[in-house]
């Protein structure tokens, strides 16, 4: 203990003391049941529009070279999209073999001069993007974590979002509780795209 | 007793207010000075003063939670009486994050990286979210155990883990950003 510990501890505003010391409020059942209701909704949805399509991506993609180039993210093949909106879990489906514990994939694409917010399960995410930079971020906190290529962001909620130098974009959720299945999840999608998972990734899921 | 009451006990001067808080809110400044100080003498001491300070800061002082400001105020005496070199729950919780922080605040005569690093804390605190502070505060300015933390904000041990882990890597990358670190 030395002189570093006492500048530390009166560094603190008063004010931020006394918040820590109030009580946080409890999350309520109407809100649980309100996250609940939207998984089930965004299971069905996703069953119903995404798989069939998936499936098909899959056999096509079957055929065709390797899994990372058939992720484009070029404006230019797609000239209609210009927002974050247009997810395309159907192709993250049909490319990544996801256990039960992936809630949603999502591959999202947008263009370079564009900002957007989108909510994926009970977090809000912002997107923006600014010259080569696209940043998703969880719009209450997050950490990043870079690593040549590849933009790791991985929020508190479960979310991770990252890009690769050839465009292409992926965001990945997973309950609060499910830190191991979630990072063998990633695993398995880092080596079918042929990167390797930063050592700081397994931290963050307090993965042994 | 309810807080607003016994508030307004102060104001009015009311000796009882002092024995109202002190009724309920004795253990938890129990709690606060345990876990900064050892010594059992300096404990007793401080929590009588915990109470005299209530009595000298009410009024003016109107706070929003009692319980809060006590435990503030705990903290803060026994702070001025940390031993030196003693080994507490607090000491404790701060070597876990020790190596985080700038060398540069090793001096006392460095009075303007002190103060800069204090600017810099309080901003950085006030951008993460209301959790993430909490959880930061109360584990490295309070020296609550991850377990405590848990049950008081109604969550699971490896979310508190896992939100200070990310915190301290946050506060890594912002002091290197603004040139604090080392």
């Amino acid at each position: 203990m030395n002189d570093r510990f006492y500048i530390f501890m009166h560094s603190v505003d008063d004010e931020l003391l006394e918040e820590a010391q109030k009580p946080m409020p409890r999350r309520h059942f109407n809100s649980f049941a309100a996250c609940l209701a939207l998984c089930l909704c965004l299971t069905a949805y996703s069953y119903v529009f995404f798989i069939p399509h998936a499936q098909k991506s899959a056999d096509q993609e079957f055929h065709n070279e390797s899994a990372v180039s058939h992720l484009p993210n070029d404006p230019a093949q797609n000239p209609g999209s210009t927002h974050t909106e247009e997810t395309h879990a159907e192709e993250a489906n049909a490319l990544l073999p996801l256990p039960e514990s992936a809630k949603l994939i999502s591959i999202t694409e947008y263009d370079n001069e564009t900002t957007a917010v989108f909510t994926l399960h009970d977090c809000d995410f912002s997107l923006s993007v600014s010259f080569n930079d696209q940043i998703a971020e969880d719009t209450s906190r997050d950490l990043r974590i870079d690593s040549d290529g590849v933009l790791w962001k991985v929020s508190q909620k479960g979310l991770i979002v990252w890009h690769m130098e050839d465009g292409a974009r992926f965001a990945f959720s997973f309950s609060e509780d499910e830190g191991d299945a979630a990072y063998n999840v990633l695993s398995e999608i880092a080596q079918n795209l042929h990167i390797d998972l930063p050592k700081e990734v397994a931290d963050v899921f307090c993965v042994k | 007793m309810e807080d607003r009451r016994i508030i307004e006990l102060f104001f009015r001067r009311d000796e009882g207010a002092i024995t109202a808080a002190k009724e309920k809110y004795d253990k938890v400044c129990l709690a606060a000075l345990r876990r900064v100080l050892t010594d059992s003498r300096d404990i007793e001491e401080c929590l009588y003063d915990v109470f005299l300070r209530l009595w000298n800061a009410i009024p003016p002082a109107r706070p929003d939670s009692l319980k809060a400001y006590c435990i503030k105020v705990a903290r803060n005496l026994a702070l001025d009486r940390c031993e030196k070199n003693g080994k507490t729950a607090l000491t404790e919780a701060f070597d876990e994050l020790s190596d985080f922080l700038p060398d540069r605040l090793q001096s006392v005569e460095n009075a303007t990286d002190a103060d800069m690093f204090k600017e810099f804390l309080n901003r950085f605190l006030r951008k993460q979210s209301r959790e993430a502070r909490v959880f930061f505060i109360k584990r490295y300015l309070y020296g609550e155990s991850i377990k405590e933390i848990a049950l008081e904000c109604h969550c699971g041990e490896s979310k508190v883990k896992s939100s200070l882990f990310r915190t301290r890597l946050s506060l890594k990358n912002a002091m290197e950003k603004e040139g604090l670190s080392i």
